[in-house]
């Protein structure tokens, strides 16, 4: 009788450890790169089609609406999951995604980017908090990819430029959703080739795209091309 | 049995939103509000922080504008005599203040629905750099150091770390609080009072031609239209279409609602009027403008006297208990917890 509690102790520590052991987790990291390296803020990058110097000032983009996929069909979506990837904090670009047990993926599929609905919700803290400087105030939205630095071919003032990418509503929908093929036991990585991105505008014109528009929707086809897992120079 | 009835009317009349810290009462005849409570249900201490924000111009850059500053509860919430906002620095807006009132019935905000959610409203004024020329981020870091601040948001959200969120949710419950529904028409509505002749003929003058804009009982369909008003060449305000990038939105602003009505004057997107009689005046000459409503297509005629009347029903609109509500004004009574201490 008297040993039934230690008894029921070791039963719940038994299922404890086995709970344990269901769960899994998968690792997904981002790894902004310029010329197929690491990007370093702050550092003069040559950019060939302008023939001239570009430094990135600041980099951070939303990822959200993480699902994984088997055989082409979605088999879990990670509830809530909002992440503001930021070059400035190495420790935002690693997702560590906890899934409820093991179970079998072949495909990752993820937002650049905030949803509409989410855009029409209210304030909300976190990631999402607009104290993180990714929500436009004069026009309600968040801002899904920022990209900023300056280039001496760039027609503006202190020579800045400041791409500002966003837009939930039509015509101007700027959310962009990528696939990636992964696999249950590896981790994945991908690399966002900025001097593609970069180099695909017209620096010295356009050094500002900060509204939903025709050109940030453009712009935001070219990041969804250069979201990657197999960066090449 | 007569207090039986009365009882049935009474809780007929009163409907609430479900939520443990804070009823939200407004008449039966008001349709469901368009604020999902569920995401910040409304209590007491969160309303309270809201209100000495409301109040506070920390929000401004150089701490001189509040949102009070150009939403004064004396004028629904409106600016007074201010065609155009007034903000930091003597610096002057394109657009007129306007009223805030019954504010969880609407979904789009501005003159020009640029802002999607009355939580997200509050950073368009505090970043404007006309308005208050701050950020939201070094808003959170001001508010941070304030030692009743801290306490406020403890109280409010069981967190003292303060974050833009829980201060823009707590404006939000502050402002959602301005319910005015108990004017003049609201007593006729309740049968507790009736209209003057005059009134009555001015109500069926507002049935027949402002009604489809203007609906009850919020005395507004919160739509964005053309009403006809020439363009502002200083300002070259082209309204809605900024926003939806939509052609057919040119010229479009929100209708905006008439309840105390006598009380935000002046009146338009740009402030051009500052007489109801102006504005009265403007619908009937409008047979000479290029009208784009269709609501508006048909001349609006009224004599002299039936003018006379339409503006005395607007009048039965001005709700002095909104006005005058002491929950609306100046904290002082929690500022004063503070200063004791």
């Amino acid at each position: 009788m008297t040993k039934q509690p230690l008894l029921v102790c070791i039963l719940v520590f038994c299922f404890a450890i086995a709970g344990f052991a269901q769960a899994s987790r998968f690792t997904m990291s981002f790894v902004p790169c310029f010329n197929a390296q690491p990007l370093q803020l702050g550092q003069a990058y040559l950019l060939a089609n302008i023939n001239d110097s570009l430094t990135v000032e600041g980099f951070r983009f939303y990822v959200s609406g993480i699902k994984l996929l088997n055989s082409n069909k979605v088999v879990y979506e990670i509830p809530d999951g909002y992440y503001l990837i930021d070059a400035a904090h190495p420790q935002s670009q690693t997702l560590q995604l906890n899934l409820p047990k093991p179970f079998i993926f072949d495909q990752i599929q993820f937002h650049i980017g905030i949803d509409s609905i989410t855009n029409v919700s209210g304030a909300m803290g976190g990631a999402l908090d607009p104290m993180n400087g990714m929500y436009w105030a004069w026009q309600s939205g968040f801002i899904n990819f920022k990209l900023e630095g300056t280039s001496p071919v760039c027609n503006s003032r202190n020579h800045k430029f400041q791409y500002h990418i966003g837009g939930y509503m039509p015509p101007f929908n700027a959310l962009q959703t990528v696939t990636f093929s992964c696999t249950n036991d590896q981790d994945l990585t991908v690399y966002i080739a900025l001097d593609k991105i970069l180099g695909s505008l017209d620096l010295r014109l356009e050094p500002e795209i900060m509204s939903p528009n025709a050109k940030a929707i453009s712009l935001s086809t070219i990041i969804h091309q250069n979201f990657t897992t197999n960066i090449q120079p | 049995m007569k207090k039986l009835w009365l009882i049935l009317i009474g809780l007929g009349l009163l409907s609430f939103t479900v939520s443990k810290g804070f009823r939200l009462a407004y008449p039966s005849y008001f349709p469901k509000p368009l604020y999902d409570f569920k995401k910040n249900p409304l209590t007491q201490q969160k309303i309270d922080l809201g209100r000495v924000l409301f109040y506070d111009p920390i929000l401004s850059k150089d701490n001189s504008i509040s949102c009070a500053s150009c939403h004064s509860p004396y004028n629904a919430f409106a600016h007074v005599d201010h065609d155009l906002s007034h903000g930091i620095a003597d610096q002057i807006g394109t657009r007129n203040a306007p009223a805030l009132i019954n504010l969880a019935w609407q979904s789009e905000f501005m003159w020009d629905g640029a802002i999607n959610h009355l939580d997200m409203q509050a950073l368009a004024p505090i970043s404007h750099p006309k308005e208050m020329d701050e950020d939201i981020a070094n808003v959170v870091s001001k508010l941070r150091q304030i030692p009743m601040y801290r306490e406020l948001f403890f109280d409010a959200f069981a967190d003292s770390t303060i974050t833009g969120a829980q201060t823009l949710k707590a404006l939000s419950q502050f402002q959602l609080t301005f319910i005015s529904a108990n004017a003049k028409y609201d007593s006729v509505m309740r049968k507790e009072s009736v209209f003057s002749s005059q009134e009555l003929n001015g109500y069926r003058l507002f049935k027949q031609h402002c009604n489809s804009c203007h609906a009850e009982p919020l005395f507004s369909t919160y739509e964005f239209a053309d009403n006809g008003l020439k363009i502002d060449s200083t300002l070259n305000d082209l309204g809605r279409v900024v926003i939806s990038h939509n052609p057919v939105d040119s010229f479009k602003f929100k209708v905006p609602t008439l309840r105390n009505v006598a009380y935000s004057f002046p009146y338009m997107h740009d402030g051009r009027f500052s007489k109801l009689s102006q504005v009265v005046t403007h619908y009937t000459n409008l047979t000479f403008c290029n009208q784009k409503d269709k609501r508006l297509q048909k001349p609006i005629v009224l004599t002299e006297n039936e003018k006379v009347d339409l503006v005395a029903f607007l009048l039965t609109l001005s709700d002095k208990s909104f006005v005058f509500n002491p929950s609306y004004s100046y904290p002082k009574e929690i500022l004063a917890r503070w200063r004791r201490d």
